[in-house]
């Protein structure tokens, strides 16, 4: 597993009252190597908290957070995560090419030999060669975007947590960004993201966690979730000639529905599982827990 | 590596500040207090060198310290405000080689400034027909330790409170820090046991900055004895260092949320 994570509670405090308030409520997941995570969960659903808590940029009130093994909180670790925040702002009266050498120089030291190469390679790959020597306070949002997350891929990290990559940037930009995420797969990267744009969740990942209101109600393969969630089955059958379809609710009532039928001597032509969009399933699974 | 880190967070952060045009707004307002404190200096016609250097000494020395305390929490309220931190303390780097990479980079962008304003000093005093004598100068490094320290005590008071009333208490701890040789002197005067023991607590809660004030000794024409010079590095060093541990300590604990 390349991020472990048992457990994980984050208490806030009120600023007032200091009263505590639990955002993150034993929190367990984790994410093998190579593979592509999506982090779903409505807003204020403590995904970014989560990530915070990973990044140790937020101090876990209590838990267990493995990466590559080691504890979160070893320095050493970090040489291999990349990290895109949620909403990136930078230093304004940098170019975007001192930017990603100051990262670079950071995370793989002054004199690493193929840094300027890696640089310009980048730049290519999220579109920005033309704006290598602008100040980033000249950047559009999206822009400011792409450079966050060649930002986070300077040091070839091994795992890549993205909160929100494919948030603010138009269709263009988010399905670049989406061949910036599946490239950096291919090389080899672990990728952790969250989103709330289940379309593009859909598109790039295979493996879903799912938070709401700071716990995490699924962790593991997508179609695991989306036929979890999908509870209308169709039977098809034959009443005296006549095709019949009817639609069932449940595994349970499908159950006594086809035991009802068959005593009653019908033919059962076919079952159908509807499928349903992961973003209805999605839905669901918020209706469930709100009830 | 942590060495490399921290070169690479002052370097960055040199460039960064250098670069801000509201620095040359600071800078501008900072040459035109200069040359009304000098102006008003030329006013009196006796002992014109005396007034005019007493005058553009302390103008230099407010401005300055100005400067330090709005560099320091401005950097604060920056980096933190604007969330860049986030993707920086995720780098391999610690957090208090982080703080050291500022606090160097800032104290760079602040001996930058300091050479404008002796460059400035000078043609001023060029202009005025002044002599430039070699004993004006040692009260720059006065100025410059005292910056430093001070620099300090802004990130202790930028990482436990919000920008506006951390400037206001390093203004308080600064006005303190000079107020407490007089206070020192009123104490050894004192009869009150009471007020002996409470005015040596103040006395040595704060750092005494007049011990970096060298401004006298231009104005007089001789030179800062060794043992001044020595004192005032020492004092610089171990104030600025504990101040600095205790920021670090505060920065560790903190939710950069
Ligand atoms: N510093 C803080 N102090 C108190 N509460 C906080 C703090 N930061 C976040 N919260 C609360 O924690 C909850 C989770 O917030 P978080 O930002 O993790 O959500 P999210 O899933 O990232 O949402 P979004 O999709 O809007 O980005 C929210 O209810 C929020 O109000
Ligand atoms: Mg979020």
């Amino acid at each position: 597993m390349v991020l472990e994570v048992n457990n994980l509670n984050k208490n806030f405090r009120h600023p007032w009252n200091l009263q505590k308030i639990p955002v993150l409520k034993d929190v367990s997941f984790s994410v093998p190597e190579k593979s592509v995570v999506g982090f779903l969960g409505s807003n204020g659903a403590g995904k970014t908290t989560t990530i915070k808590c990973i990044l140790g940029i937020l101090h876990k009130t209590s838990g267990d957070i493995k990466i590559l093994g080691k504890d979160h909180a070893d320095i050493s670790v970090r040489k291999h995560i990349g990290y895109l925040p949620e909403r990136p702002y930078f230093y304004n009266y940098l170019t975007a090419h001192e930017f990603l050498k100051f990262y670079g120089q950071l995370s793989l030291g002054i004199d690493s030999k193929n840094l300027e190469n890696k640089i310009d390679e980048l730049l290519g790959l999220v579109g920005l060669t033309h704006a290598k020597n602008s100040m980033l306070k000249s950047f559009s949002k999206g822009m400011l975007q792409r450079i966050g997350i060649a930002q986070a891929l300077i040091h070839n990290p091994k795992l890549l947590i993205l909160d929100e990559p494919l948030s603010g940037l138009d269709p263009d930009g988010r399905s670049q960004m989406a061949a910036v995420i599946n490239n950096a797969r291919d090389q080899g990267a672990t990728i952790f993201f969250s989103s709330h744009l289940l379309d593009d969740v859909d598109r790039l990942c295979k493996d879903l966690v799912v938070i709401k209101d700071g716990q995490v109600r699924f962790c593991g393969p997508k179609e695991k979730f989306v036929s979890r969630q999908g509870r209308t089955y169709q039977l098809f059958y034959s009443d005296q000639g006549k095709e019949i379809i009817e639609s069932v609710e449940s595994l349970e009532l499908l159950q006594s529905k086809i035991d009802s039928l068959r005593k009653q001597n019908k033919l059962i032509s076919r079952v159908e599982t509807e499928r349903i969009s992961l973003e209805e399933a999605f839905r669901e699974l918020n209706r469930e827990v709100s009830l | 590596m942590s060495l490399v880190a921290i070169r690479v967070v002052a370097k960055n952060t040199y460039l960064e500040v250098i670069r801000d045009r509201v620095l040359y707004v600071l800078v501008m307002f900072a040459v035109v207090f200069l040359g009304l404190c000098f102006a008003i200096g030329q006013l009196s016609y006796d002992e014109i060198f005396r007034l005019s250097m007493s005058m553009g000494l302390a103008g230099i020395h407010i401005c300055f310290i100005g400067l330090t305390i709005f560099l320091g929490s401005a950097f604060f309220y920056r980096e933190i405000e604007s969330k860049t931190i986030y993707t920086i303390v995720v780098r391999p780097i610690s957090r208090s080689q982080y703080l050291l990479g500022k606090y160097l980079g800032l104290l760079a962008v602040l001996s930058v400034l300091l050479l404008g304003f002796i460059l400035a000093f000078t043609l001023i005093q060029l202009l005025m027909g002044l002599p430039i004598l070699a004993t004006t100068y040692s009260s720059f490094l006065g100025v410059f330790l005292e910056s430093a320290l001070l620099l300090t005590v802004t990130f202790f008071f930028s990482s436990i409170s919000k920008p506006f009333i951390a400037i206001t208490t390093t203004v308080c701890f600064f006005l303190i820090g000079h107020w407490v040789s007089s206070l020192d002197a009123l104490v050894a005067k004192s009869d009150s046991a009471v007020f002996y023991v409470a005015g040596n607590v103040i006395v040595r809660a704060f750092p005494q900055l007049e011990a970096l004030n060298w401004r006298p000794f231009a104005i007089a024409k001789v030179h800062v004895g060794l043992e001044d010079l020595s004192f005032g590095i020492y004092l610089t060093l171990a104030w600025s260092l504990l101040f600095f541990i205790l920021s670090v300590m505060i920065f560790r604990r903190k939710d950069l949320v």
